[in-house]
Formats: C-alpha cells, sequence, structure tokens
C-alpha cells in the first residue's frame, strides 16, 4: 500500500528521483532482465516498468510536498482543535492519518489532485432531479480545500467548489449549481459535519461530505431552482404573485433579480431592462434603465399624468397635489391664474402652488424660492 | 471492547465508544440509528469500505457519513 510504503521509506522522500533512478539501475544489473533484452521480449516489460516508476516519482514527488506543507500547518491544526473543539477526542491529525485521506480520496473520487498549498478532488458526474422529472446532468466537479486558507481559518471560505466544464441555464450565466453561488457551497444541513471535519483534520470525510452535498437537490431552498437549467414550467413560479410561470413567461427584474411573470413586472424598451412592480414602487419614479423619471418615452411611467395637460414629465418637473400631479408648466400657467389650483380648488392649503402665487405681491425670486421648496419638500 | 466512532449526521461526533466484542458493522449501526435505512449512509472502518457483516475489532474507526445532504 501507498500508505506503508511512504512510511517505511520516508528518509528516502528527500529525492524520490534518486529512488527511481536506482529502481532502474538494480532492473539493469538483473540478469535475466539483461539476457531477455537481447531477445527484445522483456524490453516492453522495462518500458513499461520505466513508465511506472516514473509516474510513481510524480506522485511521490507530489505527495512529498503535500506532507512539508502539512507538517508546517500542524501547529496551527493543534491550536484549531484545541480552541473550537475543547471537547475533541481524536488526536491531532498525523502524517500516517493524512496519507490514508490520500488513499481513501484516491479509491472513492474520480481524480485526486495533490499541490503544495492544495488537495482537489474531482467529482463523477453530478446528475440533479426534483423528483417529477428527468435528471440534469451537471458534470463532473472540482472540490479544492486551500491549505493556506484552511491554516489561517478552517470554515468554509477555505474551499471552492467549481463545475469542470460548466452547465449555466440561460440568463444565469454565473450559477453552475442550484446551491453554488460564486464558487462557495451553501451547505445547509452540512455545515456542521463540514466545519468538524476541517476542524479535526479529516480531509477524506470533508470532501465526501462536499461531494454528498453537490449530490442533492433540495426544492425548498436553493439559489436558483433546478427548473432553470430544464426549463420544466412547474419549477418556476412569481416571486410576487406566486402562479406558476410558462417557460417564455419567466422575466427577471433588474433591482432583485427574483423571477417575475408578465403582470408583476414591467419592460422598458428605452432602457432594455425588466423591472418587478414592487422594486418599481421602491424606486419611486425612477427606471433602473433608462434613468427617467417618469419621462414620456419611458415604457414604465412611473409618474402619473399631470392632471392639467396629460402629459408624463420628469420626477423634478412633476408636484403632488393633495388629488394628483401637476407639471412645472402647467404651475407656470397657474401663476397666472387668481384663483385656486386646478384640482384641490384650496389655494390656502395646497402643496403645489407656490407661495408667491398665494400672495401675487410677492417678487419673483421669493416665488422661484418657494417652488425649489415644494420640489424638495416634494 | 473500544472504538473509535465518527458520525457525520447532525451537529456530528468524533470520539470513543465501547461496543460488545463480536458487534458487527450493522449491528453498530442499528444501535446507533435505529429506524433508519443502511443503504441511505456511507460506513467506513479504517477508511475502507466494508461489508457490514464484518466484525469490528479493537481500536477500529468507524466512519458514518449520509448519503444525502441538504444543501441551501
Amino acid at each position: 500500500m501507498l500508505h506503508d510504503a511512504c512510511i517505511r521509506h520516508m528518509h528516502t522522500l528527500v529525492d524520490p528521483s534518486a529512488v527511481a533512478n536506482r529502481i532502474q539501475q538494480e532492473i539493469r544489473n538483473f540478469p535475466d532482465i539483461e539476457s531477455g533484452i537481447r531477445e527484445n521480449l522483456p524490453m516492453r516489460r522495462f518500458r513499461e516498468l520505466e513508465h511506472v516508476i516514473r509516474d510513481a516519482s510524480t506522485r511521490v514527488r507530489s505527495i512529498r510536498d503535500l506532507l512539508e506543507t502539512f507538517d508546517s500547518y500542524r501547529d496551527r491544526l493543534k491550536a484549531i482543535a484545541r480552541d473550537r473543539l475543547p471537547t475533541a477526542n481524536l488526536p491531532i491529525p498525523t502524517v500516517q492519518s493524512l496519507m490514508g485521506d490520500v488513499e481513501a480520496m484516491e479509491r472513492r473520487f474520480a481524480k485526486l489532485l495533490l499541490g503544495p498549498q492544495m488537495i482537489a478532488v474531482v467529482t463523477d458526474d453530478i446528475e440533479l432531479s426534483d423528483g417529477t422529472n428527468e435528471p440534469f446532468n451537471f458534470g463532473p466537479f472540482k472540490i479544492v480545500l486551500n491549505l493556506h486558507d484552511y491554516a489561517t481559518d478552517a470554515d468554509s471560505s477555505c474551499y471552492t467548489v467549481r463545475a469542470c466544464s460548466p452547465r449555466y441555464p440561460e440568463n444565469y450565466e454565473d450559477m453552475e449549481h442550484p446551491h453554488t453561488s460564486n464558487f462557495i457551497l451553501c451547505e445547509g444541513s452540512a455545515s456542521n459535519p463540514i466545519e468538524r471535519a476541517l476542524n479535526e483534520g479529516r480531509f477524506f470525510d470533508f470532501f465526501h461530505i462536499v461531494n454528498n452535498t453537490l449530490q442533492v437537490y433540495n426544492a425548498s431552498s436553493p439559489h436558483l431552482k433546478l427548473g432553470a437549467w430544464t426549463h420544466n414550467e412547474s419549477d418556476q413560479e412569481c416571486s410576487d404573485c406566486g402562479d406558476d410561470i410558462d417557460d417564455g413567461d419567466a422575466y427577471g427584474c433588474t433591482c432583485c433579480q427574483n423571477t417575475f411573470c408578465s403582470s408583476c413586472s414591467t419592460y422598458c424598451e428605452g432602457g432594455e431592462v425588466t423591472i418587478c412592480n414592487g422594486c418599481r414602487a421602491n424606486r419611486g419614479r425612477a427606471c433602473p434603465g433608462c434613468d427617467q423619471y417618469g419621462a414620456q418615452e419611458c415604457e414604465q411611467h412611473a409618474n402619473d399624468h399631470c392632471m392639467v395637460c396629460g402629459y408624463i414629465v420628469p420626477d423634478d418637473d412633476f408636484y403632488e397635489c393633495r388629488d394628483g400631479g401637476i407639471c412645472n408648466r402647467c404651475v407656470g400657467r397657474l401663476r397666472e391664474l387668481p384663483s385656486a389650483c386646478d384640482s384641490c380648488c384650496e389655494l390656502e392649503s395646497c402643496s403645489i402652488i407656490p407661495e408667491a402665487i398665494k400672495t401675487p405681491d410677492e417678487d419673483e425670486d421669493e416665488a422661484e424660492t418657494a417652488t425649489e421648496s415644494v420640489v424638495t419638500g416634494g | 471492547m473500544k472504538i473509535f466512532f465518527i458520525n457525520n449526521t447532525g451537529g456530528g461526533f468524533s470520539g470513543e465508544m465501547a461496543i460488545e466484542e463480536g458487534t458487527t458493522i450493522e449491528q453498530f449501526f442499528v444501535k446507533q440509528f435505529e429506524g433508519k435505512s443502511f443503504s441511505d449512509y456511507a460506513i467506513t472502518v479504517n477508511k475502507l469500505e466494508t461489508p457490514a457483516s464484518r466484525v469490528l475489532r479493537e481500536n477500529d474507526t468507524v466512519t458514518i457519513v449520509p448519503g444525502k445532504y441538504s444543501g441551501a
């Protein structure tokens, strides 16, 4: 077993190339092989052995690098175990334990990658299903544990999860899995087991748990529903009214990123954005796409029409009265009228009509100041 | 006799446990996870996948990993 061999020959790991050269030398010195070489038969076998030795030499070199890194972080691992889990009954991970994990990962996963600063595995294909439709194949994922980050803080920030061949859903070009975002796994019920495994230096358990979390679709709380990949109607519902959304009737709000039906959202052709009714109300009159504050050309028409002229004007040209709104141009016209505002007919209490109009003898500057105060108070 | 048990379910547990001589993996599982299905878990002994009928020995490390976790 690789584990036993590494323990026995730890001293030779200083220079694995020397070990490989020595083995090759011994083979060349062996009489049977030498005579066989003349007959050309064992030459193939000799080449095979050379290939195996070269391969083993590379692997031993990787493991040596990993062991050196691991050794330098053992003090940190001790501190983690002491500070985080004072009741932990397992010993601090040893080199032997690490080698056991490496072997177990080799058996369990499609691929194991070892580096001076990282351990990574490649999973089998991840297929997810919501139980009612055909599974969707997300392909294999690479789980990468950064040893430097791990030694600094053994939590979920020390590893990443990346699709080997990402399959993005339409309109979500950074979503690789229903339960990952920006290469971070949302661990859910696996959070405590992952933290314990990392704190106790149980690397195989850690990768095993992360793999098993990726293998399951939790329909109750994904980052993005599986339907986004499968285009299944039953998997999309409007975030406002809750109705199921047909595939062609699903719109993503530019502001909140949720999905809405056409009745609960509006599309601005000028700004080429969709905004849901909720965000539209929260933003007041500004369209996030075209930045027009309720202007005529904005399809969203966040403002009401001016009750005098009927036009939709930008936000800072629109004054709200008790019963509606009036545009600036119409306010100007009203200055010429001695009577009350067109809407509320109550000159004294009207919030739109500038003070200058209520008291016609005021000079023009005061009238402009009053106008500004109406705008800012709006 | 004494074994090390690493339970990766729920809040998790890792530590020594005393069991009777001759206890098999399956018997140990049934006692720890009464009502649960054996096939829903990956059980290793000393990091090796082992038949359920295998008799546990002194200082064995038994690790249980659920086959499914619910991500968020």
